[in-house]
């Protein structure tokens, strides 16, 4: 098959234009497919979080519900004076007994009970940050790897393992303590990826003092943030490897280990650093009356508890007897999320066959190939695995912890494992995709 | 030979023929499903308590039980639990009556379960043993010093001030289901009298909140039927009835009896009498 060469100045003209405008078309058109089934799984994950609107006031959630009134009756008046004293209290008997510092979480629940005292009220709180958590998720997953279809199969994985649990379940009650938490990390996770990628040191050093400061908003808001330190880190060099010079010029040491010497990450570190030693260093020495459920512990119940958490997230996992009763109601709504799957699965298909011509679809080198992979599987796995880590390490849980029984950090493994879950789905789709174009460029 | 520069556009039915696409949408759509309606379960179980909770609301802001219940009255109660709605603050906001507190019986008479009436144990000193009590729930040396020029003090510190609750009444109340469907409530006052720890029971009024349109059943303390004193439809479109102890009572059986002016605190039970 012979090549096709322009032969004269004009034809060449004719054909870029030709092209240019095929590919604008193109490139709008597949746009409004991905913004569509963006909106259409969006809306999926938005029906699957409202399911929370059914629920009442749980766990804690009872008795901080009562907040409002608890300080008209102590101090006469409701007024955010009033609330951020309750919420300093508090915070102050935390600090001083069990050595935790968590401040936000009493700032953010106690200000949140206060103006938001219809059940409705917080409902729509709970479902608005829940949703609003997904969407960062969803942004982190695109800003690595620049793939819309990657991001699209990830939001639509989370209404797969976002599971409600029975016993402690941080969807529904908590105090919105979990999705506020993953908010800060999220951001910080996004800072931190804009401090690798920019080129400005100074601009850098911004959006890591940006970033530190939600890591530290985040740890401030449930300690289990510490743990997820490692996001950070990973973002930071997804950004670096982002730039246009990427890390091509960098031994493998250095790409690795590099972001320890940047001063673009060094806010991140010390937020990090800053907060540990706060925390480890001055405050649990002097905690008064630390409980057991504060105690951290090792044994071989440890590895039992560690390895039932890691796979808390897997889709159906959380399924007991009677949850394949349909009322009238969950069969309407599934028909409504058929629907909408499945248009939003074709957009998604329809949008891909479009974008065989895109960087995304193309073959990239291996090895830039396998260091994402790398880096993604480890961002997931810190998410998937922290929470069990955790757990495993409290001897409170140790007789407790099961398939069956989890705690507040779940939440977390389900967002991790929703970003594997989109990565292989990703995989499979456009592998699919490439044996059809294979046997077409044969035939 | 040449060939006109085409963008393949490649076969979107084929594409959409491959089955383990398709696969992958009908697993998709079989765990989203199964997922939904697991949430959707899950998300409904923990209303076990909306019916208590709208029942106190309608209690506190719609009935007249409290209507001589004074601020600073003292409430003791044996189902109270701070984990929950019934508490001083909720009751503060709902009926505009601020209590100095509203005590769990335990906290006050750590041995209300054990001091046995029929071994002669008794319950004293309520007065005493309360106001010595209220002082706990301070907030101890934490007070913040930039203070809303409003407050003058927190409630439990002008309350712990001697001799302000000397003169206030302190209420046996309580707030329980009698059946999964009727919400009961009584309120009694203390009769004056640090020895014994008794209720003047002629004083004694109650409100049942029931989920039906109708009352079941009459309900009854220390085996003495109550009678209507009124009835309306609250809010929440629970019926709402008021009860008190009637001049000629009887027992559940329906055999007249006499109403003991005073009776001890741990004999005021509820029953319940037949619907007439």
């Amino acid at each position: 098959m012979k090549k096709f060469t322009p032969k004269r100045s004009s034809e060449k003209l004719l054909l870029s234009n030709e092209n240019s405008y095929q590919r604008v078309i193109t490139s709008i058109l597949r746009m409004s497919k991905v913004k569509s089934a963006y909106t259409g799984f969006g809306i999926i994950w938005a029906i699957n979080v409202s399911t929370i609107f059914r629920s009442s006031w749980a766990g804690d959630d009872w008795p901080i519900s009562q907040t409002p009134y608890w300080i008209q009756w102590r101090y006469g008046a409701l007024t955010n004076w009033n609330i951020w004293t309750e919420a300093m209290f508090w915070n102050d008997q935390w600090m001083k007994g069990a050595g935790r510092f968590y401040p936000l979480t009493w700032i953010e629940s106690r200000f949140a009970f206060s103006y938001l005292r219809e059940l409705w009220q917080y409902k729509l709180y709970q479902v608005g940050m829940l949703f609003v958590v997904g969407l960062l998720l969803v942004v982190i997953c695109y800003l690595f790897s620049r793939s819309h279809t990657f991001s699209i199969l990830t939001l639509a994985s989370l209404s797969l393992t976002v599971q409600f649990r029975r016993d402690f379940d941080p969807h529904l009650a908590f105090a919105v303590m979990l999705p506020s938490l993953l908010i800060k990390i999220f951001l910080a996770v996004i800072f931190a990826y804009l401090a690798g990628r920019t080129s400005k040191k100074s601009l850098g050093v911004f959006h890591g003092v940006i970033s530190g400061g939600f890591f530290f908003a985040g740890m401030s808001t449930y300690e289990f943030g510490f743990l997820l330190f490692p996001m950070l880190v990973i973002s930071f060099l997804f950004g670096a490897m982002s730039t246009p010079n990427g890390v091509e010029n960098l031994s493998r040491k250095e790409r690795y280990f590099g972001w320890l010497f940047s001063i673009k990450f060094l806010p991140i570190i010390i937020s990090w650093v800053g907060y540990g030693l706060f925390v480890f260093g001055y405050l649990r020495p002097r905690a008064s009356s630390i409980s057991g459920s504060y105690v951290l512990g090792l044994s071989w119940s440890s590895v039992k508890v560690f390895f039932s958490q890691v796979i808390m997230g897997l889709p159906l996992v959380s399924l007991r007897d009677g949850d394949f009763n349909f009322s009238f109601f969950t069969i309407l709504g599934g028909i409504v999320l058929l629907v909408l799957s499945h248009f939003s699965f074709k957009l998604l298909f329809k949008s891909l066959i479009r974008s065989t011509k895109k960087v995304e679809f193309q073959n990239i080198d291996v090895a830039g190939m396998r260091q994402y992979q790398l880096l993604l599987s480890l961002f997931a796995l810190t998410m998937i695995l922290s929470p069990g880590f955790m757990m495993a390490m409290q001897p409170t849980w140790w007789n407790r912890a099961d398939v069956k029984h989890t705690y507040l950090g779940v939440m977390i493994t389900e967002f991790g494992t929703a970003v594997i879950l989109g990565f292989i789905l990703d995989r499979i789709i456009k592998s699919n995709l490439k044996t059809v174009l294979l046997k077409k460029n044969r035939s | 030979m040449t060939k006109k520069p085409t963008q393949k556009t490649e076969s979107l039915s084929k594409f959409k023929s491959s089955h383990s696409n398709r696969r992958i949408f009908a697993i998709f759509v079989i765990i989203l499903l199964i997922n939904f309606n697991h949430n959707w379960r899950v998300s409904g179980e923990n209303t076990g308590r909306n019916f208590q909770y709208a029942a106190w609301q309608s209690l506190t802001k719609e009935s007249n039980l409290f209507s001589d219940v004074k601020t600073s009255d003292i409430f003791l109660s044996t189902n109270q639990d701070d984990s929950f709605e019934t508490n001083a603050g909720s009751f503060y906001n709902n009926t505009g009556i601020r209590l100095a507190y509203l005590f769990n019986t335990r906290i006050i008479f750590p041995n209300f379960y054990t001091c046995d009436i029929a071994l002669g144990c008794n319950l004293d000193g309520i007065r005493q043993k309360t106001i010595s009590t209220l002082p706990n729930l301070t907030r101890g040396t934490f007070v913040p010093t930039r203070r809303d020029p409003r407050r003058i003090d927190d409630w439990v510190g002008i309350n712990s001030k001697p001799e302000v609750l000397v003169n206030k009444t302190i209420w046996a109340f309580d707030v329980f289901l009698l059946t999964p469907s009727t919400y009961f409530s009584y309120l009694v006052p203390f009769i004056d009298d640090e020895k014994v720890t008794k209720v003047n029971l002629m004083k004694l009024r109650a409100v049942t909140i029931t989920s039906n349109q109708k009352n079941e059943f009459i309900p009854a303390i220390a085996n003495i039927c109550l009678e209507q004193s009124s009835q309306t439809t609250s809010k929440s479109g629970t019926l709402l009835t008021e009860w008190h102890i009637p001049k000629l009572p009887i027992d559940p059986t329906g055999i007249p009896v006499t109403v003991p002016v005073t009776l001890d605190f741990r004999l005021v039970a509820a029953g319940t009498c037949a619907a007439k």
